[in-house]
């Protein structure tokens, strides 16, 4: 199992958009995803993940809604915007140039 | 722009809803956890189990909470407001000290707005209708009189603005104007400030006239200068504001003007004055000419004075020096001997404005400083009472930057009820003067933004200084030990006896200008009635051109009139300045007295005619012989009185000499007003010595000016003032003099009426209401720092309690716990003491010395000093006794 790490600078919101773009997901289910998506080497805590919820919906990008879980549990559901899918198309965008370039260094170099 | 916008929409809303935004966010954190522990015991984890390591993984649900408002819009300014809950909740813990924090800053807030508004209104107010005032200047011609450096104002006459005008006349716009108080017969006869101007004067000011127009270059000559400009307050008030008033007939002295124009609303000319010394009537200087002979007090041309406006792109070197060539040929074509004439230069807006509001807000700056360091003190002990509050909260992880911010926010809070209660405590005062103002005082918002912006400054720096100290890591180490090992550093105990002894300082410096000041204003009438119980009413009969005869007879039946009204005690008779002269020397009521005893020669001296009971109403004693008696007042004199000054001045015994007495002529060439004194003087004995009054401020040398008084008139006198002395407040009697006035002779306006200190006031200007307001609030910074030292020993003795037990304990007399406690608050006082006193001594002089010429008043000195001692005294007697009461027993069980 590799080492694990925190979610680099900026990252957790495009991370927490791309999850949501799947469908609704609250708090905790998020997480689940995210240690799953990225077999683990990401550690997120809750003391990162909740204000970037909390600051993403303020810009728009999701909405956050109460429902019931799958263990019937009260739970406030957090959905993608249309907004929010624009800003997910961007950022992945600009992640894919970066990294590209980074990984074009790194092979010639 | 749109995510701004729901930034502070979601922002807004948590505002708005707090708790509901709170419970939700609660409510999802514990969402959270429960699925987390449901996940754990899913995974076989016993349910105690699964809830600790899932509340361990989680971090702290109130940290996360936390961590979610500061990611929030707005959160700093929630974190504010919360600041400013906690302050309020500390302020309202003790409400004594933080009274006593915001009323020391209050009192120096209320000095620096009065100050302000006064200069804001004397020096700086807008002159309205006048465009570009900065671009006036004044031009005096002055004289050498006696070699280099000694120069006097020159009169200028109306001829002379012609010479100025003509060289200046590239350069610059050259107007003229004067001033003279004259009656007008609007419907109630009244005596009024008027200017006579020069034709060109609106055009140099750049006025425009609210109503019909300004004066035509024809109206310059004499024969058709029978025209006048009125205010517009006087149009609003005695016209009706009717647009007929122009072109209408307006009673002027003993003339009919036309009234051709109305000035703008506001237009005051080039005079800042308030009340009655605002001019509100203009007419042509030409009209001088043609003026009835000067009844010698209120009707005459002086002081013509040329204003000039620099054309358009002319340096004023070139302007200046054109002007010395016009002043070089007034002095070429004057009598011989007055070899140099020169011209000077002011500014309108007066270069000078700058050193003056220096002067003036000097002693309210000197105020807020004590006030401020009374601040200070206070919340330094506050914050020492505090400091275990304050290093268990740091100890809680609270960062130092917080603890500050909410102690600057305590601090900004206390300034803010502050600049309240100043603005409301200035503005009063503001009020109660304005009734007696020379000068306006403005209120606006110039004055206020100052204001706000030096409270805050102080009250964020008094807030911050105590906390900053407070939480110094070196404060710190004394946790957990004995109250004596929280508060009381001896680092900061110095601080604050520092603050204590430079509050004394500047207390005793302000207390002894204050009292300096206050004594030379205060030494007229000095001697005899006090200024507030004379009441002075002045007429000028000549300008309604009444026969000598009806003249006398007005003022016998005036004087018998208002002897007889209730309050009164005695009244007298004299010209205007024939008493104190208000600062127009000796020219307007002077005799000549040319004594036999001497080979001095003739001289002018104040005095004249003496009617009714003067000597009495003035409260002067006779020292010497006697007053006049009845049977003085026969025909021409034949006898005087003077005053101890004049006696001193004359060789031998005073009572019995002769002197050969005339009036003053003005205006004649020496020669023939010689020629006048040889034919009409009359030879006086002199029966009696009177004590001699002062007028420091306009004396030369602090000595009282020589009088001389005969008992009847030596010419008709048709100006003459009545001197009413009353039992209670001159004022009061006003009205009723006023009636009297007008059942005598319905006609006749009453130049000027008030009490003596009133009309002191007039003439000098603002300057007793700045010294008497000096001196207030040289007291209140006496009663601030007396408060501070009453903190500092109350505060000293409070931590010294146990130490004083032990000595109790071990046999010291109560007595000698007292004298040790006095004699250490005593030399803190004796520290500010020599600190300020010195200062003061050093300084006071100097600042006299722009008003007076009188030197260091001993007798104030010694009563500033001692009234400061006092107060200390009683600032510290009583925390001293207390450290007599102590307790041993008490203070020493729990040891």
């Amino acid at each position: 199992m590799p080492a694990r790490r925190d979610v680099p600078q900026g990252t957790l919101d495009l991370l927490v958009l791309r999850i949501l773009a799947s469908g609704p997901q609250h708090g905790w289910g998020l997480m689940q995803r995210l240690g799953r998506l990225t077999d683990g080497v990401f550690q997120v805590t809750p003391g990162a993940l909740f204000p970037a919820l909390q600051r993403i919906e303020e810009y728009g990008w999701i909405e956050g809604t109460w429902g019931v879980s799958e263990n019937r549990r009260k739970a406030r559901f957090y959905a993608i915007t249309p907004e929010g899918r624009k800003q997910l198309a961007a950022e992945a965008r600009r992640w894919k140039a970066i990294t590209g370039a980074v990984a074009k260094v790194l092979e010639g170099a | 722009m749109s995510r701004l916008w729901r930034r502070v929409r979601a922002a807004v809303g948590r505002w708005r809803r707090p708790i509901e935004s709170g419970r939700r966010l609660d409510a999802e954190l514990h969402s959270y956890l429960e699925h987390d522990i449901d996940a754990r015991i899913a995974a076989g984890l016993p349910p105690a189990e699964a809830r600790r390591t899932a509340l361990a993984a989680f971090g702290g649900l109130h940290s996360v909470a936390e961590q979610v408002r500061g990611a929030r819009a707005g959160a700093w300014l929630e974190a504010v407001a919360q600041d400013v809950r906690y302050a309020w909740r500390s302020l309202r813990r003790s409400p004594g000290s933080a009274t006593a924090v915001a009323g020391s800053l209050a009192i120096g807030m209320a000095g620096i707005v009065a100050g302000l508004a006064l200069v804001n209104g004397w020096l700086f107010r807008p002159l309205a209708g006048v465009v570009e005032p900065h671009r006036l200047a004044w031009v005096d011609i002055e004289r050498g009189l006696c070699g280099a450096g000694c120069w006097a104002f020159l009169r200028v006459t109306p001829d002379d603005h012609g010479v100025v005008q003509a060289a200046l006349a590239d350069v610059a716009q050259v107007a003229a104007a004067s001033t003279l108080q004259v009656s007008i017969g609007t419907a109630e006869p009244q005596s009024v400030r008027a200017r006579l101007v020069s034709t060109n004067y609106f055009d140099v000011l750049g006025t425009r006239p609210a109503l019909g127009r300004w004066f035509v270059p024809e109206e310059g000559e004499a024969s058709r200068a029978l025209v006048a400009v009125i205010a517009h307050d006087l149009w609003v008030r005695d016209f009706e504001g009717s647009p007929g008033a122009v072109g209408r007939t307006l009673k002027v002295a003993d003339r009919f003007v036309r009234i051709v124009g109305v000035a703008p609303p506001g237009f005051t000319g080039t005079s800042r004055r308030a009340g009655a010394e605002r001019p509100v009537l203009w007419m042509p200087l030409a009209l001088s000419e043609s003026l009835p002979a000067a009844s010698g007090v209120f009707f005459t041309v002086r002081n013509v004075r040329l204003l000039a406006r620099p054309r358009a792109g002319v340096e004023r070197s070139r302007f200046e020096a054109a002007a010395q060539v016009a002043a070089a040929r007034i002095g070429a074509a004057s009598e011989p001997g007055e070899s140099s004439v020169r011209a000077t230069f002011s500014d309108l807006q007066g270069r000078d404005a700058a050193l003056r509001t220096a002067v003036i807000m000097a002693v309210p700056l000197l105020v807020l400083a004590v006030g401020c360091l009374n601040a200070a003190n206070l919340l330094l002990a506050r914050g020492s009472e505090r400091r275990r509050e304050l290093v268990v909260r740091l100890a809680l992880g609270a960062a130092r930057s917080r603890i500050v911010r909410q102690q600057s926010i305590e601090g900004l809070m206390l300034a803010t009820a502050s600049v309240l209660a100043g603005l409301l405590l200035a503005w009063s005062g503001i009020r109660l003067a304005a009734a007696n103002a020379v000068v306006e005082t403005t209120f606006d918002g110039r004055v206020m933004l100052v204001a706000v912006a030096v409270a805050y400054l102080c009250g964020g720096v008094v807030g911050v200084l105590p906390a900053l100290r407070a939480t110094a890591p070196r404060a710190l180490g004394g946790i957990g030990l004995g109250r004596e090992g929280v508060s009381g550093s001896p680092v900061e105990s110095r601080g604050r006896r520092t603050l204590v002894v430079v509050q004394i300082a500047a207390s005793i410096g302000l207390l002894v200008f204050g009292m300096q000041m206050l004594a030379q204003v205060e030494a007229i009438g000095a001697a005899g009635t006090p200024g507030r119980r004379l009441l002075l009413a002045s007429f000028d009969l000549a300008q309604l051109e009444y026969e000598p005869a009806r003249a006398d007879a007005f003022y016998e039946q005036l004087a018998a009139h208002v002897s007889r009204l209730p309050g009164v005690e005695s009244v007298g008779l004299a010209r205007r300045t024939a008493v104190w002269t208000f600062g127009q020397g000796v020219g307007p009521a002077s005799l000549i007295v040319r004594p036999f005893s001497s080979q001095e020669g003739t001289r002018a001296i104040v005095g004249g005619y003496a009617g009714g009971a003067l000597f009495d109403a003035l409260g002067l004693r006779v020292v010497e012989g006697r007053g006049f008696v009845p049977a003085d007042r026969e025909g021409t004199p034949r006898v005087a009185v003077i005053n101890r000054r004049l006696a001193d001045m004359l060789a031998g015994p005073a009572v019995g000499q002769l002197l050969r007495v005339g009036s003053l002529v003005l205006g004649r060439p020496d020669a023939e007003a010689t020629a006048i004194f040889e034919r009409d003087a009359v030879d006086v004995r002199v029966v009696g010595i009177i004590e001699s009054t002062h007028e420091p401020l306009y004396t030369r040398d602090d000595q009282p000016a020589p009088k001389v008084y005969v008992p009847a008139p030596l010419g008709p006198e048709p100006a003459l003032t009545l001197y009413v002395r009353t039992r209670g407040d001159a004022e009061a009697a006003a009205p009723a003099l006023r009636r009297v006035v007008r059942q005598i002779d319905s006609a006749v306006p009453i130049v000027e009426l008030g009490s003596l200190d009133r009309v002191n006031e007039r003439s000098f200007g603002p300057l007793p209401l700045l010294v008497r307001t000096a001196a207030l609030l040289g007291l209140l910074a006496l009663l601030l720092a007396a408060a501070g030292l009453y903190a500092l020993v109350t505060y000293a003795v409070s931590m010294r309690t146990r130490e004083f037990a032990v000595r109790l304990a071990l046999g010291a007399r109560p007595g000698r716990l007292v004298t040790l406690v006095l004699r250490q608050a005593m030399t803190l006082v004796a520290a500010g003491l020599a600190a300020g006193g010195v200062l003061s001594i050093g300084l006071t002089p100097l600042a006299l010395d722009e008003i007076s010429d009188g030197g260091l008043d001993v007798l104030a000195l010694a009563e500033s000093v001692a009234l400061l001692v006092l107060a200390m005294f009683a600032a510290s007697i009583h925390p001293a006794l207390r450290a007599a009461r102590v307790d041993p027993v008490a203070n020493l069980k729990d040891a």
